[in-house]
Formats: C-alpha cells, structure tokens, sequence
C-alpha cells in the first residue's frame, strides 16, 4: 500500500534498531536486568563482613549495619540475596545455552533435512511434550543426584521442544528462499549451507526464544529450588532463599519478599526484552 | 445521462503506522459514477483503488485519517451527515470465502441484514431473504439458506454476497474485484450478473478491477489511478482508443487485444 | 463422530503402549528392589525368594513387562516403597481432593480470562487492553510459589483470615465452611497462576478475529460493534477456546504441584513430591504414567471439541 516512500531511510539492522530504541520499555528493562546482572556478579565480592554465620545475629531487623537484616543463622540478608541471585542467573544462563542449542540444533535438522529425520525427530518432541513439564523436571530430578549442575542439565536438556519447533519452522521458510537453492544448484556442501546461509536466518529467532527460555529456565530453577529438588546447601538460589524463608515467614516476611521480588523482577524485564526483540523483528519483516 | 449519482471531488486518506510515519494512500482524488452506468477503476495492485471503495463505505482501517472537497449523492450534498446517515451503498467484496463468518449459516447473514436495513423479521424476513437468493439466480434457495459459506462453491458464495449486497436495498453497488478468486468460467456468470442487476434494478456499480478485458466488456466510463491519484478518466471507448496518460497506454500495451478478446 | 473418536482412540493405543513401556523400563533399571515394599527387613531371604517368584520376579524383562501391563490394565499399579499401600487407591483418594482444588480454580480463571481477553482484544492498543495486558505481564513473571507466601503472609499470618494448612481442621471433616476457609487461599493462589495465560490466548485469537475480512463486511453493512462483538467475533472465539479445555485435562492432576506442597493440600502434587523426596519410585512412575495419559487424553479431547464445534468439518459426510 504505500504510496509515499517515507521509510527509505532504515536499512536492516539500522531500522531494527531504531524501532528497539523507539520502544523505550524494552530500554528501561534491559538496563534493569544489566543492573541487577552486575550487583549478583559484584555485591558478593565487596569485601562487607556477615556473609559468614553467626548465631547470634539471627533474624536481626534491617539497620545501617545490615539494610537487609539477617537470616536465620545470622547471615546479611544483601548478600545473601545477590549470592542467591548469582546462582539463579547462572542456572538461567547455562540451562538457556544448552536448551539452544539443542533446539537449534534438532530444529535445524529436522526443517532442513526434513523426511525421515523430521519425522523422528518430530515424534521425540512430542513424546517429551506428552508429559506434563514439572512432572517430568521432578522425575529427571529424582533418577541424579540434586545439584547445581545437575540442575542445569535436567533443564537444559528438557526445554529446548517449543525451540526446536520455532527453530523448525523457519528453517522450512529459510530453505524455500531462493539463495539456499542456488547454494545447492552450484553444489555447496550441506553443512556449509546451513552454517552459511540458514543459520544466519534463523539467528533472531533464535534469540527471541532465548530470552522466553531464560525467564522459564529461571523460574523452574527456583520452584525446584524452593520444592527442595534444586539447588542445595550452602549454595542458594532465590528459590532455595524462600524455602527457607517459608518456615520462619511469621518472624521474618522480609526474607521472601526480597528474593521473591527480584526474581519476579529479573523474569519480567526478560520478557519485556523479550517481546520488545520479537516487535521491533516483525515490524522490520513488515516495512 | 449525465446524472451522476455520486461524485466525490478531493478525497484524501493517509495511514499513519505504527512507527509514527504517515502514508499518503489517496491524493486529490474526484470520482462520479453516472446513475444507470458502470463505472470501471483499474490500476495496479496498491494503487489505492480498494481504499478508494473502502472510504465510500466508510471502512477504512481504524489508523487511517480522510478528508473530502464535496460529497453528493442523487443530486444532494452529503459532505454533512455522510459519517452519521446510512446512504444506499453497498458493497461486494474480493474473496466471498472469507467475507462471510464461517460459523454463520446463509440465512443468519441474510436476515440480518434484512431486519436492519429493511426491519423485517422472522417468516417475513426469510421469504425475502428466498427473493434475493433467486434474483441472483441461486437454485434451491431455501436449502443454501441452511448451509454454512464453506459448503457452498466459490461462484454460490459470491452470488451470496451479491444477494446480501441488494437487501440493503441499494442504489450504488461498490464490487472490489469481485472475480479475482473464482474459476475463469465463473468469472463470467458473475459479470454478466452484474451486467443483468444495472438492467434491472437500475443500479448503479462501481467495478474495481484489473482486467481491462472486463473494463472494455462491461463498463462505460473508466478511471486510471497510480500510486493514489486518478491519472485518467474517461468514457471507456475513447480511452481506449486514444489513452492519454502515459501509464493507461502501459496498461493497454501489456494487455493484448483487449477490444477484441473480450468480446469473444 | 463416534466413528472419528474411536478411529483417533485407535491411534492412542500405540502412544500408550510405547509410553507404558518407557515407565516400566524407568521402573525397571531404577535404583530399588520391587521386593522391599511389599516385604519386611524380618522375613527370611526364602521367604522373599518365594515372592519374587510368586509376583514373577524372577521372570525375564519381557515377561515382568507383560505382568506389570495386565496389572495395569486390571487398575493394579504396585505398592509404594514407603507406605506400603496400593498406589492406586491412595492415587484416587488424592486425585479426588487435587479437583476439588483445582476444578473451581480453573474455571473462574477460565471465565475470567474470556472476560478480559474479549475486552481487551476488542480494543487493541487502548488503555483497557495496556492495562489488562500489563496484569498478565506482571502475573506470569510472579513466581507462584512466591505468591503464594506473600498471601499467606498477609491473609494468614497478619489478618488471620484463613487457616494455613490442609483442607480441613481436625475433627471438622464433614463441615463444609471449614473446608472452604481451607480452600481459599490455594484457590486463590491458583487462579492468579492460570489466568494470566489464558487471557493471552483469548486477546490473541480474538485480535485474530478482528481482523478477519468477515468483520470488515460486517462493518460495511452497518453492523454495530456491539452485534459484531457477541454475534460474531465470540461464536468465533469460543473454538480455539474450546480446545483449550481439552488442553487442560492433565492440569487436573499436576497443575496444583506448587500449590498443594506450600498449603499441605494432600492431592497429587503432594503426593509425588512427597514420593520423589524420598525415592519411592513406583509412586513416581504411577503419577508420570497417569499425567501422560491425560496429556494424550486431552489431546485427543480437544480434537473432539473442535470437531463437534467447528461446522467446516464434518465427519463421515463428504462436504461438498
């Protein structure tokens, strides 16, 4: 429909870009997650005493001496809670990066090969998919060993299906473009088409589902963690904080709060990253 | 002969996306259809010719602004309350497919229209809704009454949406490509249709199209638009015979035997 | 219709089969001995021998495979390693007090989300569909859990409206308010956790809906937004909406997990944490047997619905 050619002025990545500017809250959430990101990875290293116990610092109500308080065996709540937080972040990260590339990969294969590999690639999805997903993350949780790694891997190596069927579908669309054809008349090899020409195609995508993975990897770190699953002690995750804050919630509500808060904090900025991501690359497919 | 039945002078529609940036679809465009005749609006797709029959319906997409010089409609000026009156206008859409709700049965689309243009109901409401499936030459009216748009074929469909077109009970009929998405033979039976309502029911018809083969067999008058502006206007045999803006002698250049193979 | 449901009841059986076989080989090779539950540390090694060859124990993988399939059939699931009791009769009494739970929750956020899904969805970009639009946001980045306290916090601890845990006082078993006061705050907690997704669905299809060329015409033809909403757009709506009901079979017994273990609600979600913390395999299996059954199952609804739903498919006749 357009008549008037005003957007000559946005080429590719410059357009995207300006769009993802031009949506200021995608802005705003990104920096609170750099914010928040950096306290977990700093706080913890300040050189602040009470991050060893002390009895007879327990529960004490926040003060200038510690903002936070102190938990039940007389921790600073501050650094705890970044402590918890460094954890959490870790376990979202690391469990993204497997969940991708699995997905990445199986989607790949299965919208490029398609066939044979499809379809058994395609029944292995929906066979993981016909279980509940929490019922399946307790049930993995129970055949290892509770822990920090074993954490990363049981989600990492169970989330990658919605991935893999993104991933699937635009490969398909990639593949019908005509340069992966032409790629194929003059005989590249096929691995090199997918790493030249296909992978490149699917790389928003990519990172639109990373960041939906991310929320959803940490929040099933934390219910795992707060089911007594997950992460164990001494480490604590935000979920593993407000386990242990459960049992004291009448003394001390402030220690749920606070990693509850930040939790719900960090997956919400990622999904408004998220959905900022997965605009501003339909409004760039759509001028 | 002359009389027109509507003439619109200086329309202007703009969209305004969602990035901020304004499109100008219409520019200064004036439009009449002559009563009893058939008014043909070639061009090519993007054109704004839609946006044109869309802003005589006032159905334009909700980020989209008008503005109009003069509005008159049988002789009367209608700039004043065309926003708020239901002037007898209707219109017939490109693909009959997904014009009606799938989930509706014929007969449910039809009285509907029927008790609010015509505010007549139940057995009343039907019978008239049986007319208008014969008019348009429908068999079996009363059973395709019952049946739901997909289990109808495409020219039934669009047949359909013509008899729903004549219970508002209009004067000026508006067609958007009303062949596009039918079968060749199809395509034909729709026209001539069209062709035997103007005879019959005196209307009036606005053709939007891209075939200038339809243009030359069934319309009198013609109008060229490009990029949002009517580039040329005309009696169909003069333009055709002597085109006289560059982009019409294009469009007659890369349709061949246009006088001659629509005839045929 | 009968027709298509058993031919897609047919297609189940292999899913089944290959699912139950999947558990049996988890059961199988999992890190327990079957004899422990149903014998005691006292009996002689003779005598547990004798069991073993009675349940067939002793029998190779394909025959145990057979045994423990016809067990299942006939409603046997084993017993738990630690209680010692049928798992199938424990797993019906809990599958009983999960419903009663989660049924009503499910459908006020199921109500509520047409609801605000219509609202919002017929009025895209407006401050209504922000601001509905900003609640799911905010609900689904709410850790369930975390919700969960903080309401317990407020409505138990502080205003000391509702008790805490359970689904009923001691002694107070039959008594109906007693129960609802339990019921509260995990219904609640609840409702909050499932709204917000669903309500995403409902805006999306019916922004969908909007702008589907048949509410142009409409429009055209003088419809009032009014009649276009409840005439038209809804009956459209309520499909996709429809299969969402079949999608949430498996909610039924493990969409509660969370919730029942922070309230001691004792369905099944307690129960399989329960059974996962202490190992007790069969139990877990059961309940991934069960869940994954009504995962298919409610696939297999949700086909139904639509079909029943939808005019533009009809099976057995030819449309035309």
């Amino acid at each position: 429909m357009s008549v008037v050619d005003e957007s000559q002025s946005g080429q590719g990545s410059r357009s995207f870009r300006r769009i993802f500017y031009a949506q200021r809250g995608s802005v705003i959430a990104l920096s609170v997650l750099g914010v928040l990101v950096l306290l977990c990875i700093f706080v913890p290293l300040l050189p602040f005493e009470g991050s060893s116990t002390n009895l007879g610092l327990r529960w004490l109500a926040p003060s200038g001496q510690h903002w936070l308080g102190t938990d039940e065996l007389g921790r600073d709540y501050l650094i705890r809670v970044f402590e918890g937080g460094r954890i959490s972040l870790l376990v979202g990260f690391a469990a993204t990066a497997l969940s991708m590339t699995i997905g990445v990969i199986v989607g790949l294969a299965s919208g490029y090969f398609g066939g044979r590999v499809d379809g058994v690639l395609m029944r292995g999805t929906d066979f993981l998919s016909s279980v509940p997903w929490m019922v399946l993350v307790i049930v993995a949780s129970v055949f290892f060993k509770p822990g920090l790694v074993t954490i990363i891997l049981i989600i990492g190596f169970l989330s990658w299906v919605p991935t893999a069927r993104l991933i699937r579908a635009e490969t398909l669309s990639a593949r019908e473009r005509t340069f992966v054809g032409y790629a194929k008349f003059i005989g590249e090899n096929q691995l090199r088409i997918i790493g030249r020409h296909i992978l490149f195609a699917v790389i928003p995508v990519v990172v639109v589902a990373a960041t939906s993975t991310l929320s959803s990897a940490m929040l099933t770190e934390s219910a795992l963690s707060f089911l007594g699953l997950g992460v164990q002690q001494p480490l604590a995750s935000w979920g593993s904080l407000l386990n242990t804050a459960q049992s004291s919630l009448q003394r001390a509500p402030l220690l749920a709060v606070i990693p509850g808060f930040l939790l719900a904090l960090t997956v919400f900025c990622a999904n408004i990253v998220g959905n900022g991501l997965r605009t501003a690359l339909t409004r760039e497919n759509e001028l | 002969m002359s009389n027109n039945l509507l003439r619109i002078q200086g329309l202007n529609v703009s969209i305004t996306n969602r990035s901020g940036q304004t499109v100008q679809i219409l520019r200064d465009v004036s439009v009449s259809a002559q009563d009893g005749g058939i008014l043909g609006i070639v061009g090519e797709s993007g054109s704004g010719k839609t946006m044109l029959l869309r802003s005589i319906m006032r159905i334009l997409p909700e980020n989209a602004t008008q503005g109009w010089g003069a509005i008159d409609f049988d002789g009367r000026d209608v700039r004043e309350d065309f926003a708020r009156s239901r002037l007898p206008i209707s219109m017939v859409f490109q693909d009959p497919l997904t014009s009606f709700n799938p989930l509706r049965r014929i007969g449910g689309h039809l009285t509907e229209v029927i008790k609010r243009f015509q505010g007549v109901r139940g057995k009343a409401a039907h019978e008239l809704a049986v007319q208008a499936l014969t008019q348009v030459e429908i068999p079996e009216p009363a059973r395709v009454l019952g049946q739901f748009p997909h289990e109808l074929s495409g020219g039934m469909r669009q047949r359909a949406m013509i008899a729903m077109a004549l219970l508002v009970q209009p004067k000026l009929l508006l067609a958007d490509e009303p062949t596009t998405a039918l079968d060749a033979t199809i395509q034909a039976q729709i026209l001539a249709l069209l062709a035997k309502l103007r005879q019959e029911e005196g209307l009036t018809v606005m053709l939007v199209t891209h075939d200038l083969g339809v243009v030359a067999a069934l319309c009198d008058r013609m109008l060229v638009m490009k990029d949002g502006v009517v580039v040329e206007e005309g009696d169909v045999e003069a333009v055709f015979a002597s085109p006289q803006h560059p982009y019409t002698r294009q469009l007659l250049d890369a349709t061949p035997n246009v006088m001659g193979g629509a005839h045929e | 219709m009968a027709r298509f449901i058993l031919r897609r009841l047919a297609q189940l059986v292999p899913m089944l089969l290959l699912l139950s076989f999947v558990v049996f080989t988890l059961i199988h090779f999992a890190p327990f001995d079957v004899i422990n539950a149903i014998t005691t540390p006292s009996m002689s090694e003779e005598t547990k021998q004798m069991m073993r060859e009675k349940f067939g124990l002793d029998q190779p993988f394909w025959v145990q495979y057979w045994l423990w399939l016809s067990n299942l059939l006939q409603g046997d699931l084993g017993y738990s390693l630690v209680s010692r009791y049928p798992i199938a009769d424990e797993l019906a009494t809990r599958l009983l007090n999960t419903f009663v739970l989660i049924f009503p929750a499910y459908l006020t956020a199921f109500i509520l989300a047409i609801a605000l899904g219509l609202i919002a969805g017929s009025r895209p970009g407006k401050r209504v569909d922000r601001f509905v639009d900003g609640v799911c946001s905010v609900a689904i980045a709410t850790p369930t859990f975390w919700f969960a306290l903080l309401v317990i916090a407020f409505f138990g601890f502080t205003l000391r409206w509702f008790p805490i845990l359970g689904m009923h006082s001691v002694g107070k078993d039959g008594d109906p308010l007693d129960f609802l006061a339990h019921l509260a705050m995990p219904f609640l907690v609840l409702v909050i956790a499932l709204f917000p997704e669903l309500t995403r669905y409902v805006r999306a299809a019916t922004i969908t809906q909007y702008g589907q060329e048949y509410v142009l015409v409409q429009r055209a033809y003088g419809a009032s937004e009014r009649t276009i909403l409840t005439r038209h757009v809804s009956r459209n709506i309520l499909l996709p909406i429809i299969t969402q009901l079949g999608l949430a079979l498996p909610l039924l017994v493990t969409g509660a997990i969370i919730t029942e273990n922070i309230f001691s609600w004792p369905g099944i979600g307690q129960y399989i944490l329960q059974a996962s913390l202490s190992l007790d395999y069969p139990v877990i299996l059961s309940i991934l047997l069960l869940s994954a059954t009504l995962v298919i199952l409610g696939n297999l609804l949700a086909d139904v619905l639509y079909v029943a739903a939808d005019p533009r498919i009809r099976i057995g006749k030819r449309s035309r």
